[in-house]
This record gives structure tokens, C-alpha cells and sequence, in this order.
């Protein structure tokens, strides 16, 4: 745990009181009926996004399949909680097991049972999603490079669509046929978020972490040095599709989606957070997905905004690429990490300005 | 429809559009390095302007003539031809200023197609038909004819002029080619328009026969299988292009005529597998030149 001794005290102790008071504003956001949707929303981006993060900021490996993989984790976790389902309403009867599932979204909890099968669909959605990750990184990554992956992870994401359409099992055309029959909490989102920010953290921090940043840099320096580019890349791949299995799994007990909406145009919405936040940068990708959540979920919804916002998110969209590409490439953060600094010299004004003073004499 | 042979002949029209289409992709990717995501938004803007257009001459004194159609389809070739100016002057030209990475121009260019496709969506988001020129056979001939002829002088052009010269030289290294005293930006510039062009052709023969569409036609309908197409022939290659847009015309037109299997609705996942196994076998495509990397 490098990154753990790494940090700066301060740091380390306003990040832990944020996320406490985010676990609060979580537990009593079940009292409104906007505030869970929204919360939800921000965590579960916040994961997929960084698993994007992971191959293109960190790895430098461009890929436009993600919602393939987000698609494959949702699907996963729907299909499983319905096998649940069907086995305990067999075993136990109808009303024993809705008493246990069913969560009243407004007030109401969420049974520890629930939570624990929730988080049981969520591991095991993430590890076929990581082992179809692997197959096609082990196929895909050692061959192609640069705009070819790009492609070839974006026909490969939109086979999974085309296959997901076919199948009404698999949700069909609309998806609606394949719905989970409980919703999970914002707590638990945010759990997730936390145990998975823990492990990105944990894994760059590692040899792997290490040969990956040293891929991203310089790809032959790196194999020259006697990093084994080709399998640096799968597991980078891997792991990346292993949270976006997560995220997707994650997004099943949120809202009901059609396999359509998986295909290019959530792997863009992805690609827009991670190029919004900085590629690279794990906090600016969280920052840009509650950006990105607040826009589509709040703003839009809000009575003073025109209906041009709401009714066209492409042009916005595309706009803020195009300017953050004309004119700030390296997105809000660039390739650094959030800090609390600028928070405490809020309260430090005067002791800055002597500093810069004296520097300057 | 039912036969094959109904089949084949379906596929070379169609294959001979994205053949069309697929060339601009292809001769932006040889000259800048960059896939050009805005193309399948040059092709809705021509199908849009096209209709438009007819739909206003068929009611003044051209009529039912050819004339509304020549007309129609000129003023959508200027029109693809300005967007592509303007975005090429705008969008692309300031990255390559900077000399961004290949990442950052691939992203600019799905933000710029984006922006396209939003504006689309909020002009007419209804699906509408295009008048009806000519039968199904007629158009089938006017797309061989017109990609036969297209693909001819563009090789000439390419191959023989100065300025295709000059294009040529551009696309192996920019930077000699600037010291040799060739006006790059134009050169460039030249490259996206001709490839808007093109674009607004095929759009315009793919409607010919009364075809119905709507805003998404650039990104779904016909969508990334032009693209596809110029992958598949070896991105920045004429006739791969060429080759690709027939592989990809055909494979689609049979699974039409097997519908009653249920073969069309895995139309995406035959074409797209292909795709993945040719590339895998042959990165650089059919008829692509391999490049290797140098340290």
C-alpha cells in the first residue's frame, strides 16, 4: 500500500471526513425522490468511468468498446438475480421472498439480505465480464495498436449488442423484458466505490501499475527494460473490464436500459468523462462523471433550463469535446490527482501572499 | 428479393455506395492519420439538403424532371463540400498546429460528428422518403456506372496530376513534403472536400429509388459500415476501399435474402466478425501497406 504512506496526512483525513459525510447524505437520500437516482447515478458512472480510465489514460491504449463490456455485466447480473429469484420463490414461496427483496424506493430499506445477494450477482457479473475481458484483449491487444484497437473494441462491443438483441432471453430489442426484481441503495454504490478506488489505487501502486505507466510513456523503452509489454496490456485490459463488469452489474439495479443504448453511444459517454476529467487522472474522471450525472439528471430536469439542453445532450456533447480537445487537451485535472490544497489555503491567504513576496525578492 | 442472384445484384448496388463513401474515409485516413468520425455526418447532411431540395423543386416549373435531381445533388455536393472546409478549418487544422497526438484528433473528430448528428436530430427528427426518381434497376445501374467512372478518375487524378502528386507526397511525410514546397494545409483541405463529395453522391444514389430515412441515416442506417469497408480494403487505399465496399454490400444483401432464417438480424454480428478476423490476420487491411515501427 504505497500510495497509502504516500499521501499527505491532511489529505488522507479530509478525504476520509468527505466520504463519511457522502455515506450520510447516502443513508438519508432515501428520504427524497430525485437525490438516490442521482446518487446512484454518480457512483456507478464514477466506477465504469475509471475502468476506462485504466486502459486509455493509464495504459494509453484507446478503446471504444466500453459499453460492450458494461453491457455484458449488466446483462450478467440481471440474468442471475432472475435465477435467484426463481429459485427461492420456488423453495421458500412467493411472499416469504418478496418480504425480503422487495425495496419500497421511498423510505423504504433495503433487507441485509438483499444487499448480501446483490453483492454476490455484482462478483460473480465481474468475473465473467473479465474473463470475456481477457479473451479479447489476449486476442485483440498483442496484434493491433493505436486507431486499429480503437475499431476493432468498437465492432467487438457492438457483436455483444447485436448478440443481446437476438436473444430475448438476453433482453431482445428493447431490454425491457429483462429487468432485476430489487433495486439497490446509494450506501451500497458508494461502498463499492470506495473498496474499488482502494484497489485501482493499490494495483498502480504495484509492479503492474508501474509497468503499465512505463508502457503508456515509451512502448519500446519499456520493452527494452524488460517489461513484458504484451501481457502488461491484457492485464490492464482485464482488470479494466473487470469494473466495467462491476459498473454494469452495478447500473442493473438502477435502471432498466435496452442493450441499443450500450452500444456507441455509452462507450462515448464514457470517453467524453475520462477526456473531460483528464486521461490519467482517477479523481478528475469522478469529478467529470458527477459533472456529466448533474448535467443529464438535474440541470435538464430543471424548469428555468430551456428544452434545447435536454432535448439535444449530443450537440453539448460534442461541443465540449471539440473545445476541451482545441483548448485544453489534457481535460480539468490533466494528469494530476485532486487534492485538498486548494481547500485549506482558502483559509491561508495571507501567509500565501507573504510567500510569494518574499520568493520574488 | 427472394433469389440469390435478386441478392447479388442488390449487394453491388449497395456495395458500390459504400464504396463511395468508403473512399473518403480512406483518403482522409491516408493523408492525415485520422479516422474521420464527422464523415457519416457528412452523409446525412447530403441525404437532408438533397431531400430538401427536391421536395422544394417538385413543386416549380423543373417538375418530375432529371433536372430537380441534378440540381439537387450539385447543391448537396456544396453543401458536404462547405461543412467539410469549415470543419476541417476549424475543428482539425488548429490540432495539427499544435501537433496533437493521433488520440486527441480521433476524439475531436467523434465530438464534431456528434455536434453534426445533434443538429440533424433537432432540424427534422421525423423519418421522411425520398422522391422517387428511378426504378430499383435504373439505380442499380447508376451506382456500378458512377462508381466505375468515380473510382477511374480519382486513381487518374491521384496517380497522374500534380496535385495528386503533391497528395501523395503528403501522405508519406508531411514534413518533406512541406519543404518541397507543397501548400500542405491545401493539400488537406482539398483531400476532405473531395472525400465530402463523394460522400454526398452515394448518399444521394443510395435514396434514388424512393428510399425512406431518417436523421440517423449517416450513423445507423448505413453507419459505420462504410467505415468498416475502408478498414476491411486496407484504410488509405483506392481500390481496397473499393474491394471493402462490395464485400460489405454483398454480405449484407445475402443475409437479406436469407431473412427467412433469421439470418438479417445478425447482419451486424457476421459483417463486424469479419472485420475482427481480418484485421486480426491482416491489421493493415486487404490491400494495406504494412508499416513497421520505428524506434
Amino acid at each position: 500500500m504505497i500510495w497509502f504512506k504516500r499521501m499527505n496526512k491532511r489529505n488522507l483525513i479530509s478525504t476520509v471526513v468527505g466520504v463519511l459525510v457522502l455515506t450520510l447524505i447516502s443513508i438519508f437520500s432515501t428520504k427524497s425522490y430525485e437525490l438516490p437516482k442521482i446518487l446512484n447515478l454518480i457512483f456507478i458512472y464514477s466506477i465504469s468511468a475509471l475502468a476506462l480510465n485504466i486502459v486509455c489514460g493509464c495504459l494509453g491504449e484507446f478503446v471504444l468498446g466500453h459499453g460492450g463490456f458494461i453491457l455484458i455485466g449488466y446483462t450478467t447480473a440481471v440474468i442471475l438475480m432472475q435465477q435467484i429469484s426463481k429459485l427461492f420463490t420456488k423453495s421458500m414461496g412467493k411472499v416469504y421472498f418478496k418480504e425480503i427483496l422487495v425495496y419500497v424506493v421511498r423510505g423504504g430499506e433495503l433487507h441485509p439480505m438483499g444487499y448480501v445477494f446483490i453483492i454476490l450477482t455484482v462478483i460473480v457479473a465481474a468475473l465473467i465480464t473479465a474473463i470475456i475481458g481477457f479473451v479479447v484483449g489476449l486476442i485483440a491487444l498483442g496484434r493491433l495498436k493505436g486507431d486499429y484497437l480503437a475499431i476493432v473494441t468498437l465492432g467487438i462491443s457492438l457483436i455483444f449488442v447485436n448478440v443481446c438483441k437476438n436473444f430475448d432471453s438476453l433482453g431482445g430489442g428493447t431490454g425491457i423484458s429483462i429487468t432485476t426484481t430489487i433495486s439497490s441503495t446509494p450506501l451500497l454504490n458508494l461502498a463499492f466505490l470506495v473498496a474499488i478506488l482502494i484497489l485501482i489505487l493499490t494495483f498502480m501502486g504495484s509492479r503492474f501499475g508501474r509497468n503499465i505507466l512505463a508502457c503508456r510513456d515509451d512502448n519500446i523503452a519499456a520493452e527494452a527494460c524488460g517489461v513484458p509489454v504484451n501481457k502488461t496490456k491484457v492485464i490492464a485490459f482485464t482488470f479494466s473490464s473487470l469494473l466495467a463488469g462491476i459498473g454494469g452489474a452495478l447500473l442493473a439495479f438502477v435502471q432498466p436500459q435496452a442493450p441499443t443504448a450500450f452500444g456507441q453511444d455509452m462507450s462515448i459517454l464514457f470517453l467524453i468523462i475520462i477526456v473531460l476529467g483528464g486521461l490519467g487522472s482517477l479523481t478528475g474522471s469522478i469529478i467529470a462523471a458527477i459533472l456529466i450525472v448533474l448535467y443529464e439528471n438535474w440541470f435538464c430536469v430543471q424548469s428555468w433550463v430551456p428544452e434545447f439542453f435536454a432535448n439535444n445532450p449530443k450537440i453539448i456533447y460534442g461541443i465540449i469535446l471539440v473545445l476541451i480537445m482545441l483548448f485544453r487537451s489534457s481535460g480539468i485535472l490533466g494528469k494530476n490527482e485532486f487534492t485538498w490544497n486548494w481547500f485549506y489555503k482558502l483559509f491561508k491567504k495571507k501567509d500565501n501572499k507573504k510567500e510569494t513576496l518574499e520568493g520574488d525578492k | 428479393m427472394n433469389t440469390l442472384l435478386e441478392g447479388l445484384k442488390q449487394g453491388l448496388e449497395l456495395g458500390s455506395i459504400f464504396a463511395l463513401m468508403a473512399l473518403g474515409y480512406s483518403m482522409v485516413y491516408g493523408i492525415v492519420k485520422m479516422i474521420n468520425f464527422a464523415h457519416s455526418e457528412f452523409i446525412t447532411i447530403g441525404g437532408f439538403l438533397a431531400y430538401f431540395i427536391t421536395e422544394s423543386l417538385l413543386k416549380s416549373t423543373f417538375g418530375n424532371s432529371i433536372w430537380s435531381l441534378l440540381i439537387a445533388l450539385v447543391a448537396a455536393i456544396i453543401v458536404c463540400v462547405i461543412v467539410a472546409i469549415i470543419t476541417e478549418r476549424f475543428a482539425y487544422r488548429p490540432l495539427r498546429k499544435k501537433g496533437s497526438s493521433r488520440i486527441t484528433a480521433l476524439i475531436t473528430a467523434i465530438g464534431v460528428s456528434y455536434i453534426f448528428s445533434g443538429i440533424m436530430n433537432a432540424i427534422e427528427p421525423e423519418q421522411l422518403q425520398f422522391h422517387k426518381f428511378v426504378d430499383k434497376n435504373t439505380s442499380f445501374y447508376i451506382a456500378i456506372i458512377t462508381t466505375a467512372v468515380l473510382l477511374a478518375l480519382l486513381t487518374f487524378f491521384v496517380k497522374k496530376t500534380k496535385i495528386g502528386i503533391a497528395m501523395r507526397a503528403v501522405s508519406e511525410n508531411e514534413q518533406a513534403a512541406k519543404l518541397m514546397g507543397i501548400n500542405n494545409n491545401f493539400i488537406i483541405a482539398l483531400t476532405f472536400m473531395i472525400g465530402s463529395a463523394l460522400a454526398a453522391i452515394g448518399v444521394v444514389i443510395y435514396l434514388l429509388d424512393g428510399e425512406c430515412f431518417t436523421f440517423e441515416i449517416g450513423s445507423v442506417t448505413i453507419g459505420l459500415y462504410p467505415f468498416v469497408a475502408a478498414v476491411i480494403g486496407g484504410i488509405g487505399s483506392l481500390p481496397g476501399a473499393v474491394i471493402g465496399g462490395f464485400l460489405i454490400g454483398i454480405i449484407r444483401a445475402i443475409t437479406q435474402v436469407y431473412s427467412n432464417i433469421g439470418l438479417s438480424s445478425w447482419v451486424d454480428t457476421i459483417i463486424y466478425g469479419i472485420f475482427v478476423i481480418i484485421l486480426l490476420f491482416k491489421p493493415s487491411g486487404l490491400l494495406g501497406k504494412d508499416v513497421r515501427e520505428k524506434v
